[in-house]
């Protein structure tokens, strides 16, 4: 993986730009920030499987923390932490240093969480949540960075700066996108835990300030205006991952506008953003006022973020439109045309913009395929309502039946070539209905029933049918009884019950099972009743096979299912090795060898 | 490293307060009156005008093909080169790449302006999978404008892809193709090939990606800057720089994967031996003829065709295979004129007649099964030496039909009772036979000398039946349209497996020529409808629903396609006729059960 702490420790000799900047993933990028913060101690999760961030402490434990005198704490149990955040000792004597706090496991923390969010630290107190239900979290500093190492270094500072000013503690929420990213970020210096401590002590005021203008002091809710001399008219407000998306969309629309000729300008938008989870400007701060005093406002946030109902009833600001996003899978298309939109209101019906505008507004549902309906999705749930087994089965009938039609949408009931009609139909419909689940008018014709289910006898012996069991994890048993079945017209209704199966593995006696993948070809059918897991999909590479094989490996679930494939399909072997050792045995091998090959020109 | 979007940025210079407009007149701004603001509200930062794109590239992969270190070695790489970059893992979306978006800060005053969305095309797309290239493509990142695409063309397949037809997933052409045209320079090469050229594992796909990208000069970043990339991250520093050195010269020529063809000596000189003594000049003969009947592009998997069937059976027999070859190239050139080599339907015309000219009987199986080439590949697998004693135990399914052919020298087969049963319901017999025992072997050797007894079999005339009916359907197909008739060549591949298994195969393939492919064609022939509108709809549709839901799809649909042609032949206005396909071609669960 990345460079842990400790090496870059190591390597700080390297080279030129380098030297100054620092690139790793979000175990790395917090730790750094969290000393360039001149954090005093740390409590790591109590999980027993660590975070990644707990991994890159853990890392950075012997060379770079206890140097620089942090405490590294593992608590047992949460009831622990609460004195710990409340009269801190971090190993330093006088202010109270600051501190961060993980918090494992990504469900189930709220309760602790909210406690944990609303106790009055001494020091600046950042918590760590993976648990994304802490959003829902009312009345505490929760703070939502971009997944970036630009954006995390940013929330870190930002939620300490709060936490002072707050008295209490902040939470930074990483999402699940952040745990897999990687970034670089400009190296600071660290910074002392004991002057930090000194510092903070200095600025903090006895009373402290409430959370919304801790916030806003803090830069978590931030504002910035378009080059308009006259100051803002409308307000783009959007969650805080979002703003340098939203600063790029905004710049994309404006410059459409100039590209077509348009006169309107979008320098008079002001974008306003809060990285704090459902904390708006103060009505008297200067973000405040200004979005009182806008014409319009947009809203771009989450759909669980109550940021737009918050503007109205707080600022009294004319919010025109809001729009929820995902902000996981957002794509900047989908902001461009969200910002189109809302810039389109503005343009007179005679501006050159307006059609410029549709087209970007637009932009997203236009389609932008390739073939794609021949690329299978992952995780798409395919149109078969029956068992790979039972399916094989049903399609091996075929070579007697035909390709049976389906006589009413209504019904499973299939016409067979033969004129037998065919009904597949679950245990527990045709324990229910009896010979009624198949489409009225159809005769007597045969049912294949799938699944288990009680009363699957009495119905069919109320039908006057006849009743078969069949061998549920052998497919060629499937068809068989099925051809047979309908073969030819019938005077009774017959009803093959296909059991579910499940077959044990015969002990094998050190040999090797394999199959022959030129015989197998693409074919699906013969390997049917191997369980997916027990199957590889292996490409030949040969230019008259497009596509990959299908295989059994020489695992216990496919064994258990090596007869119904060795009846389908001509591929399978057996490999045993066989002891050598003597003379005598090594004389016999060889001269066996030589006779298969004179005899029947088989080269072993 | 240049931003690419948006195209212009505005100019901050401009004065809002005035416009010109095109027509030379000055005018006032359409701002409204400005809103006089608190003192407070004026010292708010103003932004800057550049909110541009950075520079951005997406690496995407499967996690087995490690792609992704490469997105740590570009981070690094750009570090020792002074540059700030970010990487954030894509969202889990089902038509979306497994991947990571990269966004690069050629200028330290945009470091801040880095962000996570996904934004538009990006400027390199790095693909260690083909199929996550065509994902990445379809979901927007490539454009011919700005993209560069460094690809390994190897496939990793997904689960969902062992239940898909494989006919139906694109193939490397195509997506080479695809990603030709979608972007501004494509790059690719066969990793674990390659990796093999050099010796190296072909775990060393990933570094020789990175090796490309640096080929292309399309970062802009040394040789030496990525070379340190890959030591600072010391995950198998010495394979991935080996194959990084090697990957340079990938980068350096455009276009997909280059493929050797084989002239007619190379390609007949070690084979000829394999054929009969009596069908060697044929076989040659035939090589040498093939080159003058497909483009070049196909040329290797006819003569792959032909050799095939000279070895299952005889030069003469592979005769038939070429002559329907240039048949189907002439009326593809007759009816659609110039067609790009992956947009032909010859070569899946070629695989499709392989597979129904070559049929898995006794003979043939036993021929696999005596392969030296096989029984090699077998020993080596589990380090076997010639001198080590093994036992190999081959089971083989022998209906009453070929054991009765491997019996004698007789055709008993011929009028035989056994004859009429289909091989579904005819006793099965999984015969044991032991390979390297002189018994087995020579069983086998007996088996395959039932080869010769092929000429003139009922079991023959059956296949060649099969065979006929997929040539009128292609035919009439390429009559109607190209595209159609590209999925009816796809479908010819349909027929395969032995035994029971061919038989039902057989049975979905008919069904799909006969009554959905030939019915559809045929209501727009009657109707003199020039454009195809109801084949259009029918053919895709039944193809699509038949690869994703198995054959088992067509029990819901060929039947309706049948009524709807009887309904049109029976005077039922085209329109209707259209109004009824459009309802047919809706999806829906084939078969109620468990």
């Amino acid at each position: 993986m990345l460079p842990t702490e400790e090496h870059m420790e190591q390597t700080t000799g390297a080279h030129g730009g380098a030297r100054e900047l620092l690139t790793g993933d979000l175990g790395l990028v917090v730790v750094r920030a969290l000393l360039e913060n001149g954090v005093g101690y740390i409590v790591s999760s109590w999980h027993d499987r660590p975070t990644p961030i707990d991994a890159a402490i853990d890392e950075a434990r012997e060379r770079v923390l206890s140097p620089r005198g942090v405490v590294l704490r593992r608590l047992r149990s949460r009831s622990a932490l609460e004195p710990l955040v409340t009269s801190p000792t971090g190993g330093i004597t006088g202010a109270p240093p600051r501190g961060a706090v993980v918090f494992g496991g990504r469900r189930g923390l709220r309760p602790a969480l909210e406690q944990f969010a609303r106790v009055q630290c001494a020091g600046g107190v950042v918590g760590f949540s993976f648990d994304e239900d802490v959003l829902r979290i009312d009345d505490a500093l929760v703070i939502d960075p971009e997944p970036t190492a630009i954006g995390l270094v940013r929330a870190i500072d930002a939620a300490y700066a709060a936490s002072v000013a707050a008295g209490r503690p902040a939470l930074i929420v990483i999402r699940e996108r952040a745990l897999g990213m990687r970034g670089t970020i400009r190296r600071r210096h660290d910074a002392s835990p004991v002057a930090t401590a000194d510092a903070d002590a200095e600025i903090r005021t006895p009373g402290h300030v409430s959370i919304a203008a801790a916030a806003e002091q803090a830069g978590l809710i931030d504002a910035t205006l378009g080059s308009a001399h006259g100051g803002a008219v409308c307000a783009l407000v959007v969650a805080g991952p979002i703003r340098v998306a939203a600063e790029r969309a905004l710049a994309q629309v404006a410059a459409r506008l100039v590209d077509v000729g348009s006169a309107t300008r979008l320098d008079d938008v002001a974008i306003v953003s809060s990285r704090a989870v459902g904390i708006v400007p103060a009505r008297d701060g200067a973000i405040g006022r200004m979005l009182g005093a806008v014409d319009d406002a947009c809203v771009i946030a989450p759909r669980a973020d109550r940021i737009a109902d918050q503007l109205r009833s707080d600022l009294s600001a004319p919010v025109s439109a809001t729009h929820s996003i995902d902000a996981g899978s957002l794509r900047g298309e989908t902001l461009v045309s969200l910002v189109a939109s809302w810039a389109r209101t503005r343009l007179s019906e005679d501006d050159p913009g307006l059609a410029a505008l549709d087209e970007l507004a637009g932009a997203v549902a236009a389609p932008r395929t390739v073939a794609s309906s021949r690329v299978p999705r992952r995780g798409e749930v395919l149109h078969r309502a029956v068992s790979p087994v039972v399916a094989a089965g049903l399609t091996l009938a075929q070579g007697v039946i035909g390709v049976p039609g389906r006589l009413d949408a209504e019904y499973p009931t299939y016409q067979t070539d033969t004129g037998v009609p065919l009904t597949v139909v679950p245990a527990a419909v045709f324990a229910a209905h009896g010979a009624a689940s198949a489409a009225p008018g159809t005769g007597h014709g045969v049912f294949v029933v799938t699944g288990q289910g009680g009363g699957v006898t009495e119905a069919a012996g109320a039908a006057g049918a006849s009743i078969e069991y069949v061998d549920g994890s052998s497919p060629r048993a499937i068809g068989v009884a099925v051809g047979t079945a309908c073969r030819s017209m019938r005077v009774a209704s017959h009803v093959i019950v296909v059991g579910d199966v499940q077959r044990v593995a015969a002990p094998r006696r050190g040999s090797t099972f394999g199959m022959d993948p030129d015989l197998v070809g693409t074919d699906r059918i013969a390997t049917a009743a191997v369980p997916t897991a027990a199957t590889a999909l292996v490409q030949l590479g040969e230019e008259l096979v497009a596509g990959p094989t299908v295989l059994a490996l020489d695992v216990p679930a496919a064994h258990a299912s090596l007869d119904p494939v060795r009846e389908l399909s001509p591929a399978t072997w057996d490999l045993r090795r066989r002891d050598t050792t003597g003379r005598a045995k090594r004389l016999s091998w060889n001269l066996r060898r030589k006779l298969v090959r004179a005899v029947a020109g088989v080269d072993l | 490293m240049t931003g690419t979007l948006p195209p212009r940025t505005v100019d901050a210079a401009v004065a809002p307060s005035t416009l010109v407009t095109d027509a030379g007149h000055e005018r006032a701004a359409s701002a409204p009156d400005q809103t006089v603001l608190p003192a407070a509200v004026a010292a708010l930062p103003v932004r800057g005008a550049a909110a541009i794109r950075p520079w951005s590239a997406l690496v995407c992969g499967l996690t087995e093909d490690r792609t992704l270190l490469v997105v740590d070695w570009l981070l690094l790489a750009c570090r020792e080169a002074g540059i700030v970059a970010q990487a954030v893992p894509l969202a889990g979306n089902s038509r979306m790449p497994h991947g990571m978006y990269v966004e690069v800060a050629a200028d330290a005053d945009i470091e801040d302006a880095l962000g996570d969305v996904p934004w538009g095309a990006v400027d390199l797309v790095v693909a260690g999978e083909h199929l996550e290239l065509v994902r990445a493509i379809d979901a927007g990142f490539v454009d011919s404008d700005v993209t560069t695409v460094v690809s390994s063309c190897r496939r990793a397949f997904t689960s969902v892809e062992r239940d898909v037809a494989p006919e139906h997933v694109l193939t490397e052409r195509e997506i080479d193709a695809i990603a030709r045209t979608s972007a501004l320079a494509y790059y690719a090469f066969d990793g674990h090939e390659v990796a093999g050229w050099y010796h190296l594992p072909s775990a060393a796909q990933p570094g020789l990606l990175l090796g490309a990208i640096c080929g292309t000069g399309i970062t802009g970043l040394d040789e030496a800057d990525f070379v340190a990339g890959i030591r600072a991250l010391g995950v198998d520093d010495k394979l991935y720089a080996e194959a990084f050195r090697r990957g340079t010269r990938l980068g350096r020529r455009e276009g997909g994967r280059v493929r050797r063809v084989k002239t007619a000596y190379q390609f007949t000189r070690k084979r000829r031996a394999h054929i009969d003594h009596a069908s060697r000049l044929g076989f040659e003969a035939l090589i040498e003829r093939a080159a003058e009947i497909v483009h070049p592009d196909h040329l290797s998997v006819l003569q792959d065709a032909i050799y095939l069937l000279c070895e299952f059976q005889d030069a003469e027999w592979a005769t038939i295979l070429v002559d329907h070859v240039a048949d189907i190239a002439a009326a593809e050139r007759e009816h659609t004129g110039v067609v790009e080599p992956h947009a032909s339907v010859v070569p899946d015309s070629i695989r499709a007649l392989a597979a129904m000219l070559v049929w898995p009987d006794a003979a043939w199986i036993a021929n696999r099964k005596r392969r030296t080439g096989r029984i090699k590949d077998l020993r080596n697998a589990h380090g076997i030496s010639r001198r080590d004693a093994y036992e190999l135990v081959d089971h083989i399914p022998l209906d009453a039909l070929d054991r009765a052919a491997t019996r004698s020298r007789r055709m008993p087969a011929m009028g035989s009772p056994a004859a009429s049963v289909p091989p579904l319901l005819q006793p099965l017999r999984v015969e044991r036979v032991t390979t390297t025992s002189i018994s087995g072997a020579l069983r086998l050797r007996r088996m395959a000398a039932a080869a010769k007894l092929r000429q003139g079999t009922l079991r023959q005339r059956h296949e060649k039946d099969s065979a006929d009916t997929w040539l009128e359907a292609l035919h009439d197909s390429l009559r109607t349209d190209h595209e159609l008739a590209r999925i009816v060549a796809r479908s010819g591949t349909l027929v395969q497996g032995s035994g029971a298994v061919r038989e039902a195969n057989r049975a979905t393939a008919h069904a799909f020529w006969g009554r959905i492919v030939r019915q559809s064609i045929g209501i727009d022939r009657a109707s003199g409808d020039a454009e195809s509108t109801v084949a259009k709809l029918i053919i895709p549709f039944g193809w699509e629903q038949l690869c994703r839901s198995g054959p088992l799809a067509l029990w819901e649909y060929a039947a309706q396609v049948l009524g709807i042609a009887l309904a049109h032949s029976r005077g039922l206005p085209h329109d209707d006729t259209i109004r009824l396909a459009e309802a047919l071609c809706v999806a829906r669960r084939p078969v109620e059960g468990s």
